[in-house]
């Protein structure tokens, strides 16, 4: 079920019911929010809400163990219960990439064997509750965040709005609202509608127009177009991602606040980064604080170390949250090139001379998009020689066609403007919306939607980050 | 120990919402209420009235599509499992679509569907001439 279309409209409006007319009824509210939240997943594939499932008391399990038996033993159930999510993570994701690579070495070795590759199904969004259950697990043990019941873990995990690509919640900062009885201000109403109502505008028609009309006919033929196109094409790509994700993340916080809970933003105008380790505390700010704090500090020791140790723990870092993405060599690649930059970044940092003036910022600004640009075209690419292919035709000067027309340049220029407008706009709007009467709003969210309406065209394509 | 998000983490914060230390003026405090509700910022105009005024401007919202964007509803209906359940349904959807069509229901996405055509279409300045 995706968030922009009628079922889901009709399948919210139900669920906010519900509810808010199970406000004072405890747990019976989560087990209802629980049961829609596996009905929203099974609407993808229903086999997997068992998964969903066994992952939740898998990290249960591994939670009390941990807290039954402190010390050594409390580490062992730590390891083992990490290793449990990384092992559904690895199977699902990465078994049949393993077992390519293998053949591939074992058939340059001279061997005739192949071992035999299973077509594993990916589920929606494993990615996502992975991390959140190992999250679980090691806030548990650091003591970072109380033990959750069964149900309370199973809810954090499976609730619909961030269930299939996040943002990824801290179990520190949810558990302590499934506690409380709900509550709705009117401005955080107000605010969740701004935002649910700007999440649609990003997704169905900025990233849909760019996907469909720019971004898809060049990467998917790029022999056939003009470096212009693949120019405009790449610069396509990064608003299309941004704005295509962006809305997701913005449209579960809107839905997730209007039925009582706060989720934590998750971009903040990431193009207008004055640098690579700016841009990280501007995009998917849920899973680069995630990787900084579970596996750049948790597990590779962060920046209290030597140089040099640093630099490999920071260069590690991206490049396993490159393969976080998918199992392809192309986002190893794209989180090599990012780590690379980071630590060249850092480094530049070091050995910049005392005396040197610092560049303007907007240069920074325009350095990072295009860094940050050139990295999506690899991330968009499907191997790694249609990437380099594409960058070559760009340096060549390719001649050919040019399908770029106003509209889909107009759509670049209102998702680059959107990331130098004011960084309160969503509050600000929010505040306006929460002074009109209801009857008003309810008119002009209507306006919005017969207008996203008419823009969207025939469809809604999957979100992006679905495939993560 | 973590204890919840901290105010302004979340996007849908207003400053001027956040939970204070004694804001709640009201007398018969509810017991089963929690520590944000609490202390939130009741003193600013209709914050009270969140969730009702939420919940009515959706009932208007939703009335409103339903009478003027059929076309999602027979996009919807056109898209069903052809079952003998789902014939019905299609059928009523596309007569409502219809209807609304006659009553002029639909001008505003048809408006708006023919204008962003005409300008997905439209060329550059230099080639238009």
């Amino acid at each position: 079920m995706l968030f922009p279309t009628l079922a889901f409209h009709g399948f919210f409006i139900l669920v906010f019911c519900c509810n808010w007319l199970l406000r004072r009824a405890g747990d019976w509210r989560l087990i209802m929010l629980l049961v829609a939240s596996w009905i929203f997943y099974g609407w993808f594939d229903a086999r997997f809400v068992a998964l969903l499932l066994l992952s939740a008391m898998l990290n249960w399990g591994a939670a009390r163990l941990i807290v039954a038996q402190p010390g050594r033993r409390a580490r062992l159930w730590l390891i083992a219960g990490v290793w449990a999510n990384l092992a559904i993570l690895g199977f699902f994701k990465y078994y049949d990439f393993f077992l390519h690579g293998v053949n591939s070495a074992l058939a340059g070795a001279g061997l005739g064997i192949g071992l035999k590759t299973l077509d594993v199904i990916l589920p929606v969004g494993v990615s996502f509750f992975t991390f959140q259950g190992i999250s679980y697990v090691v806030d548990v043990w650091k003591g970072r965040s109380e033990p959750a019941r069964l149900l309370e873990l199973t809810f954090l995990m499976s609730f619909f709005p961030h269930l299939v690509a996040g943002p990824i919640v801290r179990p520190g900062h949810i558990l302590p609202q499934l506690r409380e009885r709900p509550w709705l201000s009117r401005g955080a109403a107000a605010t969740s509608l701004v935002l649910i109502l700007w999440g649609l505008v990003k997704k169905t028609v900025i990233a849909n127009e760019l996907g469909v009309h720019l971004v898809d006919p060049v990467f998917n033929h790029p022999s056939g177009h003009s470096a212009g196109d693949l120019i405009l094409a790449a610069y396509g790509y990064s608003i299309q991602i941004y704005c295509d994700f962006s809305a997701y993340s913005d449209m579960a916080i809107g839905l997730a606040g209007l039925l009582g809970f706060r989720f934590p933003a998750n971009f903040n105008q990431p193009y207008r980064a004055s640098s690579l380790q700016d841009f990280w505390r501007r995009w998917h700010i849920s899973l680069s604080s995630w990787l900084r704090d579970y596996l750049y500090i948790g597990v590779l020791g962060g920046s209290r170390q030597t140089l040099l140790r640093t630099c490999l723990a920071l260069f590690g870092t991206m490049l396993l949250g490159g393969l976080w993405h998918g199992a392809s060599v192309n986002f190893l690649i794209w989180g090599a090139l990012h780590g690379a930059m980071l630590v060249g970044e850092r480094l530049w940092g070091l050995a910049r001379p005392a005396g040197l003036p610092k560049a303007p910022v907007w240069l920074g600004r325009l350095y990072t998009f295009h860094l940050v640009t050139v990295a999506w075209v690899f991330f968009r690419a499907k191997t790694f020689g249609e990437a380099t292919d594409f960058l070559g035709r760009i340096g060549h000067g390719q001649q050919g066609a040019f399908i770029a027309l106003p509209w889909t340049v107009g759509m670049i220029a209102l998702g680059l403007a959107c990331q130098f407008g004011p960084p309160d706009a969503i509050q600000r709007l929010g505040r306006r919306l929460r002074a009109m009467p209801f009857w008003a709003v309810g008119l002009l969210v209507t306006l919005v939607l017969l207008v996203v309406e008419g823009l969207r065209g025939a469809g809604v394509a999957p979100f992006i980050y679905f495939q993560f | 120990m973590i204890h919840g998000l901290p105010w302004g983490a979340s996007p849908i914060d207003l400053a001027e919402e956040a939970p204070g230390e004694v804001k709640f003026l009201d007398t018969e405090l509810d017991p089963a209420m929690g520590a944000l509700e609490r202390m939130a910022g009741w003193q600013v105009p209709g914050m009270r009235s969140g969730l009702r005024w939420a919940a009515q401007a959706m009932a208007v919202s939703t009335l409103a599509l339903l009478a003027l964007n059929s076309h999602a509803l027979a996009n919807w209906a056109d898209q069903l499992p052809v079952t003998r359940l789902s014939e019905p349904v299609v059928a009523l959807a596309d007569d409502w679509h219809a209807a609304a069509g006659r009553l002029g229901l639909n001008a505003v996405v048809d408006h708006v569907e023919a204008a962003a055509t005409a300008m997905r279409k439209a060329p550059w300045p230099k080639a238009h001439r």
